[in-house]
C-alpha cells in the first residue's frame, strides 16, 4: 500500500524537485535519528507527501545544507517538526505493513520488519498513542472486511480511510484547516486503498488471497474489471482535486509540488496501475 | 447471506406475537442504524447485521399473514416509486434503508443502488451494480445510460488536470464546473428529476 502517492517528475519544476527531494532526504535524516540507521530504510514516497503536506500549510520548516552518505553528495535537507512526525508515522506504518504481510502471507520480509523494527514502533506508539490506536481500529476493521469477504471496494476502503482520517485530525491538533485536512487525507486514503485493490487484483486472484474486486473478476474478467476501473479512480481523484481545493497553503512552493500530485502524480499512477491491461493503452490513444 | 433461523436473529421466541417482533425489530434496526455508524469504521459490519435483521423481520411477517398493512411487505413497484421519489429529494439514508428492506433483487434494484452509490461518492460500487443491472436488463436505456455515464466520466478529471497544465490528460479540455454539473445533472434524470434545465 505505499509508493502510490508520487509526483509527477516530468511535470515538476526543477527547483520544486530538489525541494521535493529535501523533504524526501530529510524524512530519511529524521529516521535515522530518531531511530537508528536501519529505520532509513523504511522509508516511503507517501510519508514524504504527508511532510510536504503538513509543511505547506504553516511553512513550520527550514532547510539545511548536508551530506547524503547513501547517494554521496551534497545537498539540502528539509528539518521541522512536519518531517519528524513524518518520520514517527512512517515507522508505524510500515511496522503494521510487516505485520500484516507477516500475518497473511508468511513472507520473510514481513517476518523480518517484525523483528528488526518492533522497538522502533513501540517507541513511536510511545510518542503518538492516538496514530497507535488508529492503526489499531484500522487493523480491527480489515479482519472484519476480510473475514466477511467485503466484495464492495468502498466498503473495505473505509477502515483505511478512517486511519487517514484520525492520522491528519491528530498531526493538525485541532488548529485551523484541521476538517479540510481531514477530508483530504481521507479521500487520498480511499484513492490509496482502491488504487492498490486494483493493483493486486492478478496476483490476490492467483494466490487466492483476498481482495474487493474478485468477484467482478470472475463474473466478467481481471481486463474488463481494470478497463472499467479508470473512469472510478477519476472519479475519486475528481473528489480529491476538490477536497484540494479547499486547502489554504501558506508556501507556494510547497502548495504546487501537492498540486502537481493530486493533478498529475495519481493520475500517472493510476495509469501505469492499470496499463495491465492491453485495452486500456488502446483506449488512451 | 441467508438466515437459517430468524427468530435467533431478531432475539425473540418462537411463537412470538407480531407485536412483540416489530418491537425487537424496531430496537434492531434503531441499533444498527446506518446513521449511528456514519463513518465509523466497522458501519460495514453494521451493515450487515441490519441486512440480516431485515430479512429475519420479512421471513417472520411474510409467515404471518395477519400482519398485513405494514410497510416492508409493500408490492415492489410501489416501493421503487418511492425510493425514487427520495432520491429526487435527496434523501439517500431513507432510499438505501427502503431498498435494503427490499427481499428481491430485479434489475432496478441494483440500477437504484448504483445511484444511491455514485450520490455517496462511491464510484465502484456505483459502477458494480450499474453493470448487474444492465446485465440482468440489456434492454432497459436507462441502466445503460447510466453505466455509460460512469464509464466517460473520466474526461472529467483529465480535463481538470489538463487545464491546471499537466500534459497528463491528453485529451479532455472541458471546462470544470460545467462538467460536474452535466454528471449531476445526468445522474438526477436517470431518476427522473431534473437538476439543471440546460442539459
Amino acid at each position: 500500500m505505499f509508493g502510490y502517492v508520487t509526483p509527477s517528475k516530468g511535470e515538476l519544476k526543477i527547483k520544486n524537485w530538489n525541494l521535493y527531494q529535501a523533504f524526501y532526504c530529510g524524512v530519511c535524516r529524521s529516521l535515522g535519528k530518531r531511530y537508528g540507521q536501519k529505520a532509513r530504510l523504511l522509508l516511503n514516497y507517501d510519508t514524504t507527501f504527508l511532510a510536504i503536506l503538513l509543511a505547506g500549510l504553516k511553512k513550520n520548516y527550514y532547510l539545511k545544507d548536508g551530506r547524503c552518505f547513501v547517494k554521496m553528495k551534497k545537498q539540502k535537507f528539509a528539518y521541522g517538526d512536519p518531517v519528524d512526525m513524518a518520520a514517527d508515522i512512517n515507522v508505524l506504518l510500515a511496522y503494521y505493513k510487516s505485520q500484516d504481510d507477516w500475518k497473511d502471507e508468511k513472507s520473510i520480509g514481513g517476518l523480518l520488519g517484525k523483528a528488526l523494527y518492533g522497538f522502533s514502533a513501540k517507541k513511536a506508539s510511545t510518542r503518538h498513542k492516538e496514530i497507535d490506536l488508529a492503526i489499531r481500529e484500522m487493523s480491527k476493521g480489515v479482519e472484519l472486511v476480510e473475514s466477511t469477504n467485503c466484495q464492495s471496494p468502498d466498503t473495505a476502503a473505509i477502515p483505511f480511510r478512517e486511519m487517514m482520517r484520525a492520522l491528519a485530525e491528530y498531526t493538525m491538533k485541532n488548529e485551523a484547516q484541521t476538517p479540510e485536512i481531514a477530508d483530504f487525507c481521507a479521500k487520498l486514503g480511499k484513492w490509496i486503498f482502491i488504487i492498490d485493490s486494483f493493483d493486486d487484483l492478478e496476483s490476490d486472484i492467483k494466490k487466492n488471497r483476498y481482495n474487493p474486486n474478485t468477484s467482478q473478476a470472475k463474473m466478467y474478467s481481471v481486463e474488463k474489471v481494470l478497463f472499467d476501473a479508470d473512469a472510478i479512480m477519476c472519479m475519486y481523484m475528481q473528489d480529491l482535486a476538490e477536497a484540494y481545493e479547499k486547502i489554504k497553503f501558506e508556501d507556494e512552493q510547497l502548495a504546487e509540488i501537492v498540486e502537481n500530485v493530486v493533478f498529475a502524480g495519481l493520475l500517472e499512477k493510476t495509469e501505469s496501475v492499470l496499463r495491465g491491461c492491453s485495452k486500456f493503452c488502446k483506449k488512451r490513444e | 447471506m441467508a438466515v437459517s433461523n430468524p427468530y435467533e436473529v431478531l432475539g425473540v421466541k418462537r411463537g412470538a406475537t407480531p407485536d412483540e417482533i416489530k418491537k425487537a425489530y424496531r430496537n434492531l434496526v434503531k441499533q444498527y442504524h446506518p446513521d449511528r455508524y456514519k463513518d465509523n469504521p466497522l458501519s460495514n459490519l453494521a451493515e450487515e447485521k441490519l441486512r440480516e435483521v431485515n430479512e429475519a423481520y420479512e421471513m417472520l411477517s411474510n409467515g404471518n399473514s395477519g400482519n398485513a398493512g405494514n410497510t416492508y411487505t409493500q408490492s415492489g413497484t410501489s416501493t421503487y416509486a418511492q425510493i425514487r421519489a427520495a432520491i429526487n429529494m435527496n434523501n439517500i439514508i431513507l432510499a438505501d434503508d427502503l431498498l435494503n428492506r427490499m427481499s428481491e433483487r430485479t434489475a432496478e434494484w441494483y440500477f437504484l443502488k448504483g445511484v444511491i452509490a455514485a450520490k455517496r461518492g462511491d464510484y465502484a460500487e456505483a459502477q458494480t451494480n450499474g453493470r448487474q443491472a444492465a446485465t440482468m436488463d440489456p434492454t432497459n436505456q436507462e441502466y445503460q445510460q447510466f453505466i455509460n455515464q460512469i464509464n466517460n466520466n473520466s474526461q472529467g478529471f483529465r480535463g481538470n488536470s489538463y487545464n491546471r497544465g499537466y500534459g497528463a490528460g491528453g485529451g479532455g479540455g472541458c471546462c470544470d464546473c460545467c462538467c460536474k454539473l452535466w454528471c449531476a445533472d445526468s445522474l438526477c434524470e436517470c431518476c427522473g428529476g431534473d437538476l439543471c434545465s440546460c442539459f
